[in-house]
């Protein structure tokens, strides 16, 4: 996979001036030098903190109002609309009015990151929720769960999956959701801004480095972090499935 | 002072007259019957016929329509799991739950204290024969084990009832005469009392005390059979082959 891409673009860049469209090796130089600086240490952890709190907001909302929904009729036809009108807008078009109402800073970013986050999470453990096993919810009832009780040993547990998997697609989300804001919401820190800034004085090697940085660190993120939790959080579906 | 020769006898199961309808379909009753403590009542009755909504009722998991439905001389709503509890045909087990977080999971909702909840586990397993298998998941188990799982849940709550919904239906037929014989074992001396729900009239011959046969729907009580032979019971009886061919003509299926 990431051959293909290494080659595709070390091709496209030898049709063009190397101002223009740099090549991998000098792209990976310039990364060399980027990760090293203090002004990249900064945008990575100004970055992370904004889409770490986005992005807990949004599972816990996510989770709560989804589990809610499990035992609410009402409440879940009511959010099912609401959330699949707002969820056809694109999180990024917030950003003006949110920049107006909170003004320039982390909040219009951290607020289109969870929301970005947040619908499909709620999606999926509101489906989740809906289809708990009828027959688990007698055997608790005949076993003299209570109402709380219930919720703890079925229903967490039985939509524990799906929320686990919608935080994963949720993540994916709130990562383009934060490169994107930060790109145009005015800020003068992170990594999509260090794009943006690095387009403005044509630096084009810069640009490239922060791009393959960005897919770099979601890639490890969903692909290692994101994928051990899930083993270790859904660790009976994984044992002696030999 | 009252003592043990002028109490009064309080059957296990008392239903009066007891019909249940969804909307203006009437699928039981109404049915009246005793089951006094301690028996072994198997109901019989064709697909479809309510056996299943009977046991609902009496499990307290609906209402009824009409009558009265006493539960160890007491309203069957407002019953625990202590008084009665239920095997379903589909095991219900939690697949994200050991064999033992499984069984103890009544308790567990109980605030049984740890190593009371231990000893009770400890006491089941044995009981069905699942000793070794108690950090095991379901999905690792086979057919029998899980039901074998899915009844020691149930016995771990000691009920006085037992209800028992097709317990045996998923299974093949060699693990199912294997479980009907540890269900005998366990139910002989206990003092329980069990009310088993099947279609299969073998099943009901070899286990139970009394077998019921209900109509179709809405379901009457159309036959209630004391079965008087000893146990094991010889499927070759002559006494065997006639009370079999006797429900297969309630049954209509016979031609």
């Amino acid at each position: 996979m990431a051959g293909t891409i290494l080659v595709t673009w070390q091709t496209a860049a030898a049709f063009f001036p190397s101002f223009l469209l740099p090549g991998v090796a000098e792209v990976a130089r310039r990364l060399a030098t980027v990760l090293g600086t203090r002004e990249f240490a900064e945008a990575l952890m100004v970055s992370f903190y904004r889409i770490g709190v986005g992005f807990a907001v949004a599972i816990i909302l996510g989770t709560s109002l989804g589990l809610a929904s499990g035992l609410s009729n009402s409440l879940r036809s009511y959010l099912r609309a609401l959330v699949s009108v707002l969820q056809s807008i694109p999180p990024i078009t917030w950003v003006p009015l949110l920049v107006i109402l909170t003004g320039f800073g982390d909040a219009p970013i951290i607020i289109v990151v969870a929301l970005a986050s947040f619908y499909p999470l709620i999606q999926s453990v509101m489906s989740a929720a809906e289809h708990v096993d009828a027959l688990h919810l007698k055997v608790a009832r005949i076993l003299g769960a209570s109402r709380r009780q219930t919720l703890r040993t079925v229903y967490l547990p039985e939509v524990f999956p799906a929320a686990v998997t919608g935080t994963q697609i949720a993540f994916g989300n709130a990562w383009r959701a934060l490169v994107a804001s930060e790109m145009v919401a005015g800020v003068g820190v992170g990594l999509g801004w260090s794009i943006t800034f690095a387009a403005e004085i044509a630096d084009m090697a810069g640009a490239l480095a922060h791009i393959v940085v960005i897919g770099v660190i979601a890639a490890i993120i969903d692909r290692i972090v994101l994928e051990w939790i899930k083993h270790r959080l859904l660790r009976w579906r994984y044992v002696g499935n030999d | 002072m009252i003592n043990s020769a002028e109490r009064v006898v309080v059957d296990a199961l008392q239903v009066d007259g007891v019909t249940k309808m969804y909307g203006s379909l009437v699928v039981l009753g109404p049915l009246s019957f005793r089951v006094p403590d301690g028996e072994f009542v198997a109901v019989l009755g064709p697909s479809g016929c309510g056996k299943s909504t009977l046991l609902s009722l009496l499990a307290g998991l609906s209402q009824p329509s009409g009558g009265r439905l006493l539960v160890r001389g007491r309203d069957a709503d407002h019953l625990g799991p202590h008084e009665r509890t239920m095997v379903f045909q589909q095991d219900g087990l939690l697949p994200w739950r050991t064999v033992r977080r499984n069984i103890s999971l009544g308790l567990e909702y109980r605030h049984a204290d740890t190593d009371e909840a231990h000893r009770l586990v400890r006491e089941v397993l044995e009981q069905v024969g699942l000793c070794g298998f108690e950090e095991y998941y379901p999905h690792q188990l086979s057919g029998g084990m899980r039901q074998r799982t899915a009844i020691a849940r149930a016995l771990v709550m000691q009920p006085a009832i037992l209800l028992m919904d097709e317990p045996y239906g998923s299974l093949d037929a060699m693990t199912r005469m294997q479980m009907h014989e540890e269900l005998l074992r366990i139910w002989k001396g206990s003092g329980r009392t069990i009310v088993m729900v099947t279609h299969d009239v073998d099943e009901a011959l070899s286990l139970a005390d009394r077998v019921m046969v209900l109509s179709s729907r809405p379901a009457h009580l159309k036959a209630d059979l004391s079965i008087a032979m000893s146990r094991p019971r010889d499927r070759s009886s002559a006494d065997y082959t006639k009370t079999r061919t006797e429900l297969l003509t309630l049954l209509g299926l016979t031609m």
